[in-house]
């Protein structure tokens, strides 16, 4: 398990992480997703030891990670800009690393580099940027570590491999309860592996959830009202973190459980209603404009 | 603890990486030991001739390999350094990129053992190649038989003096590194570090020889020390040390001591250092403007003193501009490289200005005295010996003293002499001539130089007995000190410190000259020490007086195996006189008047002078030299007024601030040699009182108390 008890991080006085607590268990995939400077990344590193949070603790199994030998062999780090040795090829860097992983699987890492259809003695610096990422992914699958740290790793995979590389986090867990922690921007890239995400905004948590129950206690309603029906009332009833009218077509997107937001609507006799599905995007948009962050100013 | 496997893989995967550091290392290496043993050895042997011993040459072989093993291959030293920041910068880059610091520290590796992998291998990049390539120069050295216990010692001495200098100068570019987040950045404090000690010592003589009067530089304790926080100037001092073989075990071990906590505070900023100062310019924020002052302040500085070189004036305004232009623009730049931005050249306004407070405070201690250099003299009681040499009187020595330590000639100035072997334990008056000399009453001012004005030029040592040594050199009217410098004059602490012929132990050959003759002596050991002996007794009784006197009447030249020494022969050192009367010097010889053909007089009009209106007048009707009035004089009985009366020019240069010669009249005479015409022509001098009024009409002649 880690924890992140009350972790804060400035660069140069700017906030970049902001009293952050949060426990991740084993055995979940745990997605970390935010905006651009959310502090994802800022989060991941102090999480790595590489850096050191100005105040707080981060503990990985109930170890400080920082400058922690113990610690550090539980968990392997992909940066979203992995460092190759100069001139190094992947077999050269399954042997670095076979030197600094206890467990390193070396037969796993042939495998999967076949797999792949990577070259095992071309230089990694001849790679393409998807190519460079999958060879990063190998190298920390096969550090056989409890944990895995991914700093926007399936930016830059195609589709292919991104399934690819989802299906080998899955054998993983199912097979040695490996937890990877995955940060990302791209909510879709999260949305049909992680079992847990949290929300990062302006270097705090918003919210750290099971996805599932992320799913269910937030909804997405469209809904057509009788012409005399007194609408704003909703505000009252419903627990709303975002309306829009279009024309007489309203939707609603609210907090609470979906037979609970569908009794109150159909109290209203509506015209119209329907339950949408809400992506972990929109959930993600909601969950941000509902703390200030105006997204639409991003989309034009 | 650092598990040695953990190291020893941590070693192998860094040493893959810096592979061409270690390429380069090698190929330097082969062109510093083997192939420079081999050639030199190869010339050595072409110059070894038939007629030679065995024995001359293997010296001459074992020399040659010393050369190259030892300090004196001064291209190792210069690749030593190199390396070291080759070493330093390429070891601990990684900490200067934010890709790889994730990489490195995400690593289950602590920071510590990163580095010490790093540091042993930046080590062994230099060490191996240099054992390897000794090794085969060895090889190439027995070959030649130029090999021998002496070689294999100062190779290894050497050795060892290299890779200590090497560990602190690689420990102080690691430091440079750890400060710093970027590359150019770390260079930058690479020349700092390396040259700002220097910097700063010669910065502190400049603007002391510049504002202070009574400035006289001689390296201190202190200016030593400053300088050697320099690891060039420490491994300097080092590799001279082994080629002089008088380094002690002491300094060794303190460089040791150096090295070790070198090393430990590279280790500590290490450790300390946060892995987000990647990219940054400073690693370390609070230390921005602490670096900034101390880089600008003396920047601004020498900027001040170069505007006023430029300019060729001595204005304060030209300094002050130079200054503020300086250390702005030091300020600006240093601000625009931790911000990478113009923008912020103009950022942190108060340490600008605490900076130039700073400044401005170290440039008025040094404008207006406000430590009072130029009066402070030492208490009496705190003095051991003092040194007073002056540089107008016993100016023709040469200073040359031969170092058997070292085989090789020290070359000084006769104040430098004086500091070396003077020790006045008798400070009565030493002190008081030091005291007049350093109450500024008597200083010579702006108008005496160009007045026939008696002064001197004082350089005073005192030597406290806390170790410290204060110096002051000063202008003085001689009047007020005539009288105490005789007295000091007569004393045998003094003379030894002004005369070599007193370091002289025996003499292998002496002779005599004037200009009427050259006498080498024949003489017996025992004969030249009695000599030598009656010289150097007779020496330690001259006095002032008795050189205002008369002048020399001949030249002893003492030998020994290394040096020739000349001194005067006066006419009160009669004992000396008997001496060489009695082996065939004729000290009665003069001129002989009918070898006199000519008698040339040349007056130089003095500056002063120069608007009255006979020299005017003269000027004009000879514009082709109108300020250099000749007077030849050929008539016998004109000719034998001037003769009785001429010295040498040379020694009337030499203590002419004790006598009467007009410096601005040279006469020269010419004498036939032979029969066939051919002439001799020597210069002389004559003293103010002998010149005839015939002559003082014809050359227009100014008494000196006229300017």
């Amino acid at each position: 398990m880690i924890e992140a008890i009350d972790v804060s991080k400035s660069f140069d006085g700017i906030k970049a992480v902001d009293q952050i607590t949060a426990t991740i268990k084993e055995g979940n995939v745990f997605g970390l997703v935010g905006t651009n400077g959310a502090g994802k990344s800022t989060f991941l590193r102090m999480m790595s030891g590489i850096l050191k949070p100005d105040s707080g603790q981060i503990k990985l199994d109930g170890m400080e990670v920082y400058e922690n030998v113990a610690a550090k062999e539980r968990f392997y780090y992909i940066s979203d800009e992995q460092y190759f040795f100069p001139n190094a090829t992947p077999k050269d860097m399954r042997e670095f690393y076979r030197g600094i992983y206890k467990n390193f699987d070396v037969d796993r890492f042939n495998k999967l580099i076949g797999q792949f259809e990577l070259d095992l003695n071309r230089k990694i610096n001849t790679f393409s940027k998807g190519m460079k990422k999958q060879v990063s992914v190998i190298c920390g699958i096969c550090a056989n570590t409890k944990y895995l740290f991914c700093d926007e790793t399936f930016d830059g995979l195609d589709p292919v491999m991104r399934q690819a590389v989802k299906s080998i986090f899955a054998k993983e867990l199912a097979e040695r309860e490996m937890t990877p922690i995955i940060a990302s921007h791209n909510l879709r890239e999260l949305e049909d592996i992680c079992d847990r995400v949290g929300l990062l905004h302006k270097g705090g948590i918003l919210l750290s959830k099971d996805l599932y129950d992320m799913k269910c206690s937030i909804h997405k309603v469209q809904c057509v009202f009788q012409a005399d029906d007194p609408v704003d009332t909703i505000d009252q009833e419903l627990n709303l973190v975002k309306k829009e009218q279009r024309g007489s077509l309203y939707t609603f997107t609210a907090r609470g459980d979906c037979e609970e937001i569908t009794a109150i609507l159909q109290k209203r006799n509506p015209v119209f209603l329907e339950i949408l599905p809400l992506s972990l995007e929109e959930i993600f948009i909601s969950e941000t404009e509902v703390v200030g962050y105006d997204i639409k100013k991003l989309i034009v | 603890m650092i598990s040695k496997n953990l190291l020893c893989k941590l070693m192998k995967e860094d040493g893959k990486r810096r592979i061409w550091s270690l390429a380069i290392s090698f190929l330097v290496f082969v062109f510093l030991l083997p192939i420079y043993v081999a050639t030199s050895l190869e010339q050595a042997v072409r110059y070894l001739e038939d007629g030679m011993t065995a024995q001359d040459k293997h010296w001459i072989l074992i020399q040659t390999a010393t050369k190259c093993f030892g300090p004196r291959n001064t291209s190792i030293a210069f690749i030593t350094i190199l390396l070291a920041v080759i070493c330093g910068i390429t070891g601990f880059m990684y900490l200067q990129s934010k890709r790889k610091v994730d990489f490195y520290h995400s690593l289950p590796v602590k920071r510590k053992e990163l580095f010490v992998s790093s540091y042993v291998n930046g080590l062994l990049i230099y060490v191996i190649p240099y054992v390897i390539m000794l090794g085969i120069s060895f090889v190439i050295a027995a070959a030649n038989q130029a090999y021998d216990g002496s070689v294999w010692m100062t190779a290894w001495k050497t050795f060892g003096i290299n890779v200590l200098g090497y560990c602190i100068a690689y420990s102080v570019v690691i430091i440079a590194v750890m400060l710093t987040g970027q590359l150019i950045v770390s260079l930058l404090a690479c020349a700092v570090f390396f040259g700002y000690a220097p910097m700063v010592v010669l910065l502190g003589r400049e603007l002391g020889s510049k504002y202070f009067t009574n400035y006289y530089y001689q390296s201190s304790v202190y200016d030593s020390f400053i300088f050697k926080l320099s690891p060039i100037s420490s491994y300097s001092y080092l590799t001279r040390g082994v080629s002089k073989d008088n380094l002690s075990g002491v300094a060794v071990l303190l460089y040791l001591v150096v090295a070790v906590a070198l090393f430990a505070l590279a280790l500590f900023l290490n450790n300390r250092r946060k892995s987000d100062a990647a990219g940054k310019a400073i690693s370390y924020p609070k230390l921005q403007p602490i670096i900034k002052t101390f880089v600008c302040v003396p920047v601004g500085l020498i900027s001040g003193i170069i505007f006023t070189s430029l300019t060729d004036t001595n204005t304060s305004f030209w300094l002050i501009f130079g200054m503020v232009c300086g250390y702005l623009l030091c300020s600006f730049i240093m601000e625009i490289i931790y911000h990478f931005d113009f923008k912020a050249a103009l950022k942190s306004k108060l340490q600008l200005l605490i900076g130039a407070v700073f400044m401005f405070v170290i440039f008025f201690t040094f404008k207006f005295d406000l430590l009072h250099y130029d009066t402070y003299i030492p208490g009496k009681n705190s003095i051991e010996t003092m040194s007073i040499s002056f540089m107008e009187l016993e100016n023709n020595h040469d200073y040359r003293v031969y170092d058997v330590d070292n085989d090789s000639f020290l070359y000084m100035n006769s104040t430098e002499y004086a500091n070396r072997f003077m020790r006045i334990k008798n400070l009565d008056i030493a002190y008081e001539i030091g005291k007049i000399a350093a109450s500024e009453e008597y200083a010579v001012m702006e108008e005496d130089y160009s007045r026939n004005k008696k002064w001197v030029t004082m350089t005073v040592q005192y030597r406290l007995r806390s170790g410290r040594k204060v110096n002051r050199r000063y202008e003085i009217m001689l009047d007020p000190i005539v009288d105490l410098m005789d007295q000091l004059y007569v004393s045998d602490e003094y003379k030894e410190g002004i005369f070599l012929i007193y370091q002289m132990k025996e003499a292998n050959s002496i002779s005599c000259y004037n200009r009427f003759q050259n006498l080498d002596l024949t003489l017996s050991a025992e004969e030249r020490a009695q000599l030598l002996a009656l010289y150097k007794e007779e020496l330690t009784s001259l006095s002032i007086t008795d050189i205002k006197a008369a002048a020399p009447i001949a030249t002893i030249v003492f030998r020994d195996a290394y040096v020739d020494r000349e001194e005067y022969i006066y006419p009160t050192f009669t004992k000396t006189m008997t001496f060489l009367t009695d082996h065939g010097f004729d000290f009665t010889k003069t001129f002989d008047l009918e070898q006199v053909s000519e008698v040339e007089l040349e007056y130089t009009v003095p500056y002063n002078l120069r608007d009255q209106e006979k020299y005017q007048q003269y000027a004009e009707s000879h514009p082709e030299m109108p300020y250099d009035i000749t007077l030849n004089l050929t008539k016998k009985e004109e000719i034998e007024q001037i003769l009785p009366y001429l010295v040498e020019s040379s020694y009337a240069w030499n203590n002419g601030v004790l006598l009467n010669y007009d410096t601005y009249l040279s006469i020269t005479v010419t004498t036939k040699t032979d029969e066939y015409g051919n002439v001799d022509k020597n210069q002389y001098s004559i003293p103010y009182d002998k010149i005839p009024d015939f002559v003082k009409e014809a050359i227009l002649y100014a008494e000196p108390d006229e300017y």
